[in-house]
């Protein structure tokens, strides 16, 4: 081959540079923007109503490799401190019963959230159309697949080591029985996947990760701590190192779209839903999960939920996009109503279904009580008089017959499943905001519970059809409920759920049977 | 250290009903905008060191609304406008090599704009991409 | 530090750590210590890939292996389902049976790419510090590694972008973690030949580190006119999570990927004294190999031999083969047109070795993905089209 000039040139000055040299992430992720290129069929397969902007920038700068490097980097910590140090400590199983049942739900729960975000932000991969922001998805991508790994590992770590392994062993295979499940998979599971890109990019990043996963992932550590529970803070702030490049990505998101007319059109009913969506379900458990799920209180739920949720997300977040057009959201209101009530309706619901559970729920005890009146006046005449009764009425115990889900129905407080949120709700007994109205569409009833999921549904019914636990187990009983959906332990007859934390009086399979609870559509009567 | 950024400040500080009739205000029933940012880093060795040297150090100097706090896991911090961290610094420090990305392996939380460009690692109240371009150099 | 801690922890304070003991029990409540007991095994013993990934996809009974009931809780506008068995043409009577063989889940993945990293950074520095760049040849440095093998990041970030609805529509997880993995590698192939430009430029005054030059010649140049198009079909002209991920992998990479790496600039580079391109390319080539062996494991063990679905898989596999064929033959005929610009070399680069190496590339594919499907293919034949314009 020929030598140009230039070429000549530049191979003669070689000798003179012999210094180690090597190449920065930074330098390579420079020229990223520039890997795209335009081509007749280049559209996104998931579309949206908005436009994303072609030049909008990555905040993190990874290259693949770096990527690689810094998530080992966290990896070798954490399972380094999980496998060697709390392994000696036997630091599994000096966990709080109360608390090590509640990370049954939580990292179980959490790991669905996680796994669908895998989708969810390949889906904006794909729609995104600058290269940085396809960069920054994928990198959120392979993240999802490390959280849904790691929350995986929180069972895993607990069916090893914890006292009461099942649940913590079969929660993929036991969570779809009860109520909790469906409600969980609206708003971690379809939620982030099925709609607009933009409008999931809203509910995954924006709402789910930026405001929600604070106190679910970072403050539920401190709970943790204070029960006991060092594994879950090890896991769950290693997660939330990478969730800073998720909320990075939501906002992105935003700015891709903000000099769009169908962002002022839009985004503000997009922004309000995801919040509703959000809130309608993580308000109520992480509350419930938190003071009903612990021995050691840290602070009251709807304390850390104005932190969290009001003041640092609502005036950092939403407050600051003021000035291009972001509106507070007008659900707000009935947002604070159910942070202080609904985590308190939804024990109660949760506690009269609990053989449906993967774990075990206890009722408060005096000390809790005299705490959830003084942080939440009213509690007591309401919920703690509710609950002394259950008591009273032998709830805990196997040679009662007594379960409160008929208590519930016998004095008429019907439950219901919302059809959008899936939340189940109580009309005659919930504090919470919102109230009971029924439609039917289609030859089929449909409840719903707040003005915020009837209105999503009124204009898209189609999108909200799953049944309820109701509809599905009608007229079944519930014990062969349960022995179908394997909630039964190893010896074959003991239910996973108990209605306490305790060693001894489990209840059987038998013990559910003689209560003789069948279930019924509460539609069926409208 | 200013007291509005604290942990418990204003509302936080009460309980019971008087916690309840401010939360239930007709003035709380809207978001209200924060200049504030907050960072949540996860104790470690490496933190530990850079949270006591740099962040309470010479970050505290320059940004007196600085406020850090201990939540058993992780150090919680609030400042208004922005903090900034400078691995290099971080490097000499701890004594190793210690880059932007090492120091991303414990940062737990952010809420503010965060990003990183060359050793610095900022979190803002600003914007960025909106009020001010995000650059490469 | 000098801030007292808020939070005493349960498992360090003397009073809570006594309380917390005082409410365990002192007998397990169950024996089952096993995490998915429920699961096949597919190895001797249930692994911790297998532990971790299977069944966090929460699918309904109705998508096959599915452990849930009922309908997706929130569908798209006009109530297309979040997953659904319509989103492929292929079918199985359990979408879960899948498995890597090399068992990766995320902590094992990122830790090799973390190592191949750490040394490449060491190695750069090793190569830069003893001048071995003077050994490259200065045309095949400015007008082939510049150019050509630049352009070829684009070929790469293309077969990455196919992969971003296949991580979204994909119907189990065994499988989404599969098709990630594999997109992850491909970006990073791109990314490194981006490094290897930056990094001559650091070193050799003039070179250029822009990705102008290569990316103009990936959108004109007739020599890469065949792969841009067969990439963009791959990344958003098909939607079937399945056949996506047979475009890529079972034919357009094993085929034309294999060629320009393996056979092109691997082989070529020896010759023009350059030992960095080789660097890069052993990791490209391990990381082919890696995701050959669990896209076999798909397509031929997984799918290809469903007890009720295998023959209907096998049928569409071939069809899709067929469409892609064709095209991916074009792609690497076009490439064939980059030797004149490389000296002849005798067995390498003349007549005879282009129809060796493109021998060598076809009938590795024949063996490994044709007959594992039955499809019918003469490779004579094709040698000879791919070849036509090779004198």
């Amino acid at each position: 081959m020929a030598l140009s000039t230039a070429t000549k040139a530049a191979s003669d000055a070689l000798g003179a540079n012999r210094a180690p040299t090597s190449v920065s992430p930074q330098e390579v992720h420079r020229w990223l923007q520039s890997f795209n290129w335009d081509f007749a069929q280049n559209r996104t397969k998931y579309p949206t109503k908005y436009h994303m902007a072609n030049d909008t920038k990555e905040q993190f700068k990874l290259i693949a490799k770096e990527y690689a490097r810094m998530e080992s980097v966290k990896d070798e910590r954490q399972f380094g401190t999980l496998l060697d140090g709390l392994t000696r400590l036997e630091a599994g199983n000096r966990v709080h019963p109360r608390w090590g049942e509640t990370m049954k739900v939580a990292s179980n729960f959490l790991e669905v959230g996680e796994y669908n975000a895998i989708a969810a932000s390949a889906m904006l991969w794909d729609s995104a159309s600058a290269a940085e922001q396809k960069n920054g998805y994928l990198a959120q991508v392979l993240d999802e697949i490390r959280h849904t790994h790691q929350c995986g590992f929180v069972n895993y770590y607990f069916s090893k080591h914890y006292h009461d392994p099942a649940g913590h062993n079969d929660a993929r295979r036991t969570r779809a029985i009860g109520p909790l499940w469906k409600g969980m998979k609206r708003v971690f599971a379809d939620g982030f996947i099925s709609g607009d890109a933009v409008e999931c990019s809203v509910n995954l990043q924006l709402v789910g990760e930026a405001c929600f996963t604070n106190p679910l992932i970072v403050a539920v550590t401190e709970w943790a701590s204070a029960n006991g529970d060092e594994i879950t803070p090890t896991v769950f702030l290693s997660i939330e190192t990478d969730e800073l490049r998720h909320m990075a990505n939501g906002y992105q998101t935003v700015v891709s779209i903000a000099n769009d007319p169908a962002a002022q059109k839009y985004l503000n009913t997009d922004l309000n839903n995801a919040f509703w969506t959000q809130q309608k379900y993580f308000t109520p458990v992480l509350g419930m999960l938190f003071e009903y799920g612990s021995k050691f209180k840290v602070e009251p739920w709807v304390k850390t939920w104005n932190r969290w949720v009001y003041e640092d997300w609502g005036g950092i977040w939403i407050g600051r996009l003021a000035k291009y057009g972001v509106n507070s959201p007008p659900s707000l209101r009935d947002a604070k109503k159910d942070a202080y009530w609904a985590h308190h309706d939804l024990f109660l619901l949760a506690y009269a279904l609990w053989p449906t559970g993967f774990f075990r729920l206890s009722l408060p005890d005096d000390e809790d009580m005299e705490w959830f009146e003084a942080n939440y006046p009213g509690w007591d005449a309401h919920y703690g008089k509710i609950l002394r009764e259950w008591k009273a009425l032998g709830c805990e115990d196997p040679k009662s017959g007594f379960l409160p889900i008929q208590w519930l129905i016998q004095n008429g407080h019907q439950v219901y499943v919302d059809r959008v949120s899936q939340v189940p709700f109580c009309p005659t007994l919930a504090k919470c905001s919102g109230s009971l109205r029924v439609h039917e569409f289609n030859g089929q009833k449909h409840s719903f519970s707040d003005d915020w999921g009837e209105r999503m549904w009124l204009s898209e019914p189609e999108r909200y059809e799953c049944q309820s636990v109701f509809e599905q187990y009608s007229g079944r009983e519930l014990s062969d409920v349960v022995v179908e959906g394997h909630g039964v332990r190893a010896d074959g007859k003991t239910l996973i759920g108990q209605p306490h934390v305790a060693g001894s009086n489990l209840w059987t399979v038998e013990d559910l049977k003689r209560a003789n609870c069948v279930f019924a559509d509460p539609l069926a009567g409208f | 250290m200013t007291a509005k950024n604290a942990y418990n400040a204003g509302i936080m500080k009460k309980s019971g009903e008087a916690f309840a009739a401010e939360f239930f205000a007709e003035e709380n029933q809207v978001v209200h905008e924060s200049n504030t940012v907050v960072l949540v880093l996860m104790k470690s060795d490496e933190i530990d060191a850079i949270v006591e040297e740099l962040i309470m150090g010479e970050e505290a100097k320059r940004n007196p609304t600085l406020v850090v706090e201990d939540r058993g896991g992780f150090w919680w911090i609030k400042a208004d406008g922005k903090i900034q961290i400078d691995t290099e610094k971080a490097s000499d420090l701890l004594g190793k090599t210690y880059s932007i990305y090492d120091f991303l392996v414990n940062v737990s939380s952010t809420i503010g704009r965060a990003y990183t460009l060359g050793n610095t690692f900022t979190i803002t109240s600003e914007l960025m991409g909106l009020d001010r371009k995000l650059t490469d150099a | 530090m000098a801030i007292a801690s808020t939070t005493k922890r349960g498992l360090t304070d003397p009073d809570k750590a006594a309380q917390i003991l005082a409410a365990i029990p002192d007998h397990e409540l169950d024996s089952q210590r096993r995490m998915n007991y429920f699961v096949t095994p597919r190895w001797k013993r249930l692994s911790e890939y297998e532990i971790l990934t299977l069944y966090t996809q929460p699918n309904p009974d109705w998508i096959a292996g599915g452990l849930d009931w009922g309908d997706w809780t929130q569908k798209f506008h006009g109530g297309r389902p979040s997953w659904g068995n319509e989103s492929t043409e292929l079918r199985t009577t359990d979408w879960y049976r899948h498995r890597d063989p090399a068992r990766r889940w995320h902590a094992p993945y990122v830790k090799d790419k973390a190592e191949e990293w750490r040394y490449t950074t060491r190695f750069l520095e090793g190569y830069s510090a003893e001048g071995a760049v003077r050994s490259i040849d200065p045309t095949w440095r400015d007008e082939i590694l510049n150019k050509y093998w630049g352009a070829l990041l684009f070929s790469e970030y293309g077969q990455f972008n196919a992969h971003s609805s296949v991580s979204r529509d994909a119907l189990s997880d065994t499988i989404r973690s599969t098709a990630t993995f594999a997109a992850l590698d491909k970006v990073d192939n791109a990314q490194m030949i981006q490094l290897e430009r930056n990094f001559l430029s650091k070193i050799v005054p003039g070179f250029p580190e822009s990705t102008d030059g290569p990316k103009k010649l990936w959108l004109t140049d007739p020599i890469y006119r065949g792969a841009r198009e067969t990439v963009e079909e791959a990344w958003q002209g098909i939607q079937d999570f399945n056949e996506i991920l047979w475009a890529v992998h079972g034919v357009y990479d094993p085929l034309f990927g294999q060629f320009a790496r393996r056979e092109f600039f691997g082989r070529l580079a020896a010759h023009y004294g350059d030992s960095l391109t080789p660097f890069f390319l052993n990791q490209t080539q391990t990381y082919f190999q890696t995701t050959k062996a669990a896209m076999s494991d798909l397509f031929f063990y997984s799918l290809g031999d469903d007890p009720e679905f295998g023959d209907h898989n096998r049928t569409w596999l071939r069809a899709w083969t067929n469409k892609w064929l064709q095209k991916t033959a074009e792609a690497l005929h076009d490439f064939l047109g980059i030797y004149a610009k490389v000296d002849k070399v005798a067995g390498v680069s003349d007549a005879a070795g282009i129809k060796a190496a493109v021998g060598r590339v076809v009938n590795d594919w024949v063996e490994d993905y044709a007959k594992k499907i039955d499809f019918k293919v003469d490779a004579g034949q094709l040698i000879a089209s791919i070849t036509r314009d090779v004198k």
